[in-house]
């Protein structure tokens, strides 16, 4: 079964055969400066689509939490940090979906509220702290990081229960 | 290497400041080797030429932030590599990075001699576009991109065995898909 190997290697050049359209270079050009034209493929009304649902999901979750959040956010351009901010949305949503899974459980085991309760609750308290620094610090990178682990650490605790408890 | 990478060097600075014509030289060198690997991961020539387009877009705007602390190339590899999985993942197709995928029947002739098969590199990207994403993307990201399982399991958010098994699936695929043409031109 080497020899697939060997010979790919050995004509990795003839791999990159295909060349993108000459017209491509002005498309970049223009998008540095400015955004470029969008073309409407489906590629393309995907990816809004999913920009939009992303910015509505943050939005939310910061107008419910500190107005203040919501100017910051327009000032944002640092695309990393846009990356960061929507992980962070992503796992912010996972968590309140798991924890509308377990909400749903406590019928079932009155009993698991207290317990999990107790257990998220410095999390919370974490969480909360963190989103305070979020405010005060302009995105800063760390914070965001700190927040998507924290958020992590509650999923893997969750999903745990969850597991465990199977109802 | 060291020349090569000067000559670069320069272009890159040029960049930064924002010249375009060291842009565009800059893109003219990579433009290709971005383009085909894109195009392996999607399987799709306008897809790729847009995710190639925003990744250059993205590399020229935080090309700042590039310290050589690796070559351009690689660099600039990830970027194009990160924009196709979140394209592919935007398009929700299904990376089908888990263990459903189906073999092809084994021919019963095990006399079968694959030294004797003849490969073409046409015939081998023929084949590997009809592999499902997954499998295709950790075939290419392996065999052709160079990277080893301990980094594609981290770019693509997947154990390091998932990488490996996709990837001797793949490859026996590649070789059943070889066979099939060879035996039915035969």
């Amino acid at each position: 079964m080497k020899k697939l190997e060997n010979f790919i290697h050995e004509h990795r050049d003839e791999f990159d055969a295909k060349l993108p359209s000459p017209e491509l270079w002005e498309r970049i050009e223009s998008g540095i400066e400015q955004p470029a034209k969008k073309k409407l493929s489906f590629l393309k009304i995907a990816s809004s689509v999913a920009a939009v649902l992303v910015v509505a999901i943050l939005l939310t979750f910061m107008f419910t939490s500190d107005r203040k959040t919501l100017k910051q956010y327009a000032k944002i351009s640092d695309p990393e940090i846009v990356q960061l901010l929507e992980t962070e949305a992503y796992y912010a949503r996972e968590v309140s979906a798991q924890m509308d899974q377990i909400n749903r459980c406590y019928e079932i085991y009155p009993s698991l509220k207290n317990d999990i309760e107790m257990d998220l609750n410095e999390l919370d308290m974490m969480y909360n702290a963190l989103k305070e620094d979020l405010n005060d610090n302009f995105y800063n990178r760390e914070v965001i990081e700190a927040m998507i682990q924290n958020n992590r650490t509650k999923l893997k605790m969750v999903n745990r229960v969850l597991t465990q408890i199977q109802c | 290497m060291g020349a090569q990478t000067d000559i670069h060097k320069k272009l890159i600075e040029a960049s930064k400041k924002g010249d375009n014509r060291s842009r565009r030289q800059l893109y003219e060198l990579y433009a290709r080797a971005m383009f085909n690997i894109c195009y392996r991961m999607t399987n799709n020539r306008e897809d790729a030429e847009d995710i190639l387009q925003e990744a250059f877009i993205q590399a020229f705007s935080k090309l700042d932030t590039f310290r050589y602390e690796s070559t351009f190339g690689a660099w600039l590899k990830r970027i194009v590599i990160n924009n196709c999985i979140n394209a592919i993942q935007k398009r929700k197709v299904d990376l089908t990075l888990t263990d459903n995928l189906h073999f092809y029947s084994e021919r019963s002739d095990e006399s079968f001699d694959e030294k004797e098969l003849p490969l073409t590199s046409r015939d081998i990207q023929k084949a590997m576009e009809q592999l499902p994403d997954g499998g295709r993307i950790v075939f290419s990201l392996y065999l052709l991109e160079g990277y080893d399982h301990v980094e594609i399991s981290q770019i693509l958010g997947i154990t390091e065995s998932t990488s490996k098994s996709q990837y001797m699936r793949a490859k026996r695929k590649i070789y059943e898909i070889l066979k099939d043409k060879y035996y039915e031109e035969a």
